[in-house]
């Protein structure tokens, strides 16, 4: 049976027997910290949250279950896109007086924070996908529930974090094999099926950034 | 408890203890680390303007000062300003001197009214309109917020995913202060950790949002790329997309 992450960097830190010079609340302080910098590199789950918009109000906090917002989807499920002041003012200097009606558009306030274009005219529920927010681990809830790859990787960045203090060339060995870690647990996560069927591809034609959308006149268009 | 869950001016100088090994504040005082506390969170809002408010202000003047606007306090800089909901374009005074040469002459006058377009600065705590207004107007003023700890019990004002980043700051500025813990290798390494923490959260702030979707872009210099967006019935070539 495997160690759970809290025995995985007790042996790290050489103290299976238990806690001497780490207490479990810094070792957790740790784990915790590393979940929030891991969980949005390996993109490796996904959550969606009910988002009620409603008259008389300009401005919306994203649902507390999303740690990072990515998609919204209209009433109708069609893909509404996000945008920004900039460009809303260069699409039309007005558009703050625009006639409240059905939001198209979700513009950045801060970063927790959306005004919706136009101002809307009645309650409608929305559905916002995202990234979720890392379980905080504790000795109530010592479980992260993940790959075994992952769980590895969180286990050697953390002892990094401890090591820190004392032994700082020993936290940048463990930072390192860390990311080793996480960086093969990316690489399980993008080979999975959805990324293989992408790869089915005519060989040796540009891709869209080389091409481009449009071809040059004249020449087939460009296929990959 | 959960990782969505803002900490306190408390919580995280008890974070800050444990690292410290000063659970007890013997060596370091309570107010030495809130000031550390209160810095690393403006330090944050400064580099990555997280929060913004809005303000609303009803004048005809043709000035506001920030420091007497109770609306601004929490200002940290001067962003978007909307005079009646329309964006003012913001310039510099020289930039005024250059476009208009009189405008220290332009007055207000009830004859011809006038609507500021352009909004500048007299200087740092002042926000002035061009043309004066002669008529009452709604300003809505768009800005980052200065962050505080009003009391030990406060939350932060920064999102919930740079809490762990106060223990490499508040530790770095621990170490660097004068005194019997003073140890400037142990600080560098504690601002080196803080400075890494610094790129993680510049990579959550640019995976919000993400645009990732395939635009219309031109492939070479030619008239395709030009009869496209004049014809937008054409349809697309599809096969570009995935």
């Amino acid at each position: 049976m495997p160690q759970t992450i809290l025995q995985q960097i007790q042996t790290i830190l050489d103290e299976s027997g238990g806690a001497v010079f780490w207490t479990t609340a810094e070792i957790w302080d740790a784990v915790n910290e590393t979940l929030l910098e891991v969980w949005p590199q390996t993109n490796h789950l996904s959550t969606s949250s009910s988002w009620v918009l409603q008259t008389g109000t300009q401005f919306f906090d994203y649902p507390s279950n999303i740690m990072i917002p990515q998609t919204l989807l209209g009433t109708d499920r069609s893909h509404l896109f996000s945008t920004t002041y900039a460009k809303m003012e260069q699409f039309s200097p007005v558009w703050r007086t625009a006639t409240p009606g059905y939001a198209q558009h979700v513009i950045h306030f801060d970063i927790g924070t959306v005004r919706p274009y136009p101002l809307l005219d009645g309650t409608y529920t929305y559905t916002l996908h995202g990234m979720p927010w890392p379980p905080e681990l504790s000795d109530a809830s010592p479980t992260l529930t993940a790959d075994a790859t992952l769980v590895t990787a969180v286990a050697h960045l953390a002892a990094a974090k401890l090591l820190e203090h004392t032994i700082p060339m020993a936290a940048d060995l463990q930072e390192r094999e860390g990311n080793e870690v996480l960086q093969r647990y990316i690489s399980n996560v993008r080979n999975q099926l959805a990324n293989r069927v992408k790869r089915l591809r005519v060989a040796n034609k540009f891709n869209v950034a080389q091409s481009g959308s449009i071809p040059p006149s004249g020449s087939p268009p460009a296929y990959f | 408890m959960a990782l969505s869950d803002k900490w306190t001016q408390a919580q995280i100088r008890t974070a800050v203890r444990r690292k410290l090994l000063d659970p007890s504040g013997r060596w370091w005082t309570d107010a030495e680390l809130a000031q550390y506390i209160e810095d690393w969170q403006v330090y944050l809002q400064d580099s990555f303007e997280l929060t913004w408010n809005t303000a609303t202000i009803t004048t005809s003047a043709q000035e506001i000062v920030v420091s007497s606007a109770t609306a601004l306090s929490d200002m940290m800089r001067l962003d978007r300003v909307y005079w009646n909901e329309i964006r003012l374009s913001p310039l510099d005074k020289q930039g005024l001197d250059e476009r208009f040469p009189d405008w220290r002459s332009v007055v207000a006058t009830n004859t011809s009214p006038s609507t500021p377009t352009i909004v500048y600065q007299e200087d740092s705590n002042r926000i002035n309109f061009y043309p004066p207004p002669n008529q009452t107007g709604t300003i809505t003023i768009e800005y980052p917020i200065s962050p505080t700890f009003v009391a030990s019990t406060s939350t932060m004002q920064i999102p919930a995913w740079t809490r762990y980043s106060a223990i490499p700051y508040s530790c770095y500025r621990a170490y660097m202060r004068s005194g019997p813990n003073h140890d400037l290798q142990r600080a560098l390494r504690w601002k080196a950790a803080f400075q890494k923490r610094l790129k993680r959260i510049k990579m959550i702030v640019d995976k919000h949002w993400p645009e990732r979707y395939p635009r219309i872009q031109p492939a070479a210099s030619g008239p395709s790329y030009e009869s496209r967006l004049v014809n937008p019935t054409q349809p697309p070539n599809t096969n570009n997309y995935y």
